[in-house]
C-alpha cells in the first residue's frame, strides 16, 4: 500500500470517536464501534423516518396495557399517538383484533396521561376512556409496537 | 440489531428488539427469552411477574371491568327485541 500522506493520529481518533459517538447517541447504544464494520453495522440499525415497529415480548402480565406500553415510548412527543398490534394468534381474547391504538400526551410535569384505547375488530371499534383497564398482558404474548406523529 | 429490555420498579416488563429500554447482548436476549418460555402457568386471578434476577413473583391480579355496557335505552330495545 503506498503511503501519499501523512495522518495525525491522535486528531483522527478524535474525529472517528466524535463520529462513532454520534452513531451512538442516535442509535440508543453505549456499544463500542469497530472500524469500519462497526460504524456500518450500527447505522444501518437506525431506524429511518421516526418510525418502524419494536418487536416486544411480555415477561411480565400486567393488567394495564396501556400503561406498559407507554413506558416503551419515555420521550414521546406531546400528541403522538402509538399503535401496538398484536402477533400473537393464540390470544383467543383478541381474536377479532387487528389493532390497538393509544392516544397519549405528557403532562407539564412528564407523567403521562392516556387518553384512550381503540379497539379496531370485526366486532368492536369504540373508545374506552382514560384510567379503565384495556387489556391483560400476558407472559408471553408478543406484539408489535410503534409510535407514529400525528 | 438492537436488543433491548424494559425494566420497571425492579421487573422486567419487556424484551424486544428495537430502539427502546435498556441495550442488552444478544446472548442475554435469549437467555430472558427462553425464561420467558418457560413461565409459570397463569390462572385467572394469579399473574407472574419476571424480576431482574430472571426469578418469577405471583401476584394478584385485578380482573378488567365489564366494558360492554349499554345505556339504558340500548337495553330496552333489547328487551323489546329491537335490536341485538
Amino acid at each position: 500500500m503506498a503511503v501519499d500522506k501523512l495522518v495525525d493520529s491522535t486528531q483522527l481518533d478524535a474525529d472517528l470517536t466524535s463520529v462513532a459517538n454520534a452513531i451512538r447517541t442516535k442509535g440508543g447504544t453505549s456499544a463500542s464501534l469497530a472500524f469500519p464494520s462497526g460504524f456500518v453495522s450500527a447505522v444501518e440499525a437506525i431506524p429511518s423516518g421516526g418510525g418502524g415497529w419494536t418487536e416486544i415480548t411480555a415477561a411480565s402480565s400486567a393488567a394495564n396495557a396501556m400503561q406498559c406500553f407507554m413506558l416503551l415510548f419515555p420521550n414521546a412527543t406531546v400528541g403522538n399517538m402509538c399503535y401496538a398490534q398484536i402477533t400473537n394468534k393464540d390470544q383467543s381474547d383478541y381474536v377479532n383484533s387487528q389493532f390497538i391504538a393509544m392516544l397519549q400526551y405528557h403532562n407539564s410535569n412528564s407523567t403521562y396521561t392516556v387518553a384512550g384505547i381503540r379497539w379496531r375488530s370485526n366486532a368492536y371499534n369504540y373508545f374506552q376512556g382514560a384510567n379503565t383497564y384495556d387489556a391483560v398482558i400476558n407472559v408471553g404474548d408478543q406484539y408489535k409496537v410503534m409510535e407514529v406523529a400525528l | 440489531m438492537r436488543y433491548f429490555k424494559l425494566v420497571n420498579d425492579g421487573y422486567i416488563l419487556f424484551i424486544g428488539k428495537g430502539n427502546c429500554g435498556t441495550e442488552i447482548t444478544e446472548s442475554e436476549y435469549n437467555e430472558i427469552m427462553s425464561v420467558i418460555q418457560n413461565h409459570p402457568q397463569e390462572t385467572e386471578t394469579i399473574a407472574y411477574r419476571l424480576k431482574d434476577d430472571l426469578t418469577w413473583e405471583p401476584y394478584e391480579m385485578e380482573p378488567i371491568p365489564e366494558s360492554d355496557e349499554v345505556d339504558d335505552s340500548e337495553a330496552l330495545e333489547i328487551l323489546l327485541g329491537g335490536a341485538s
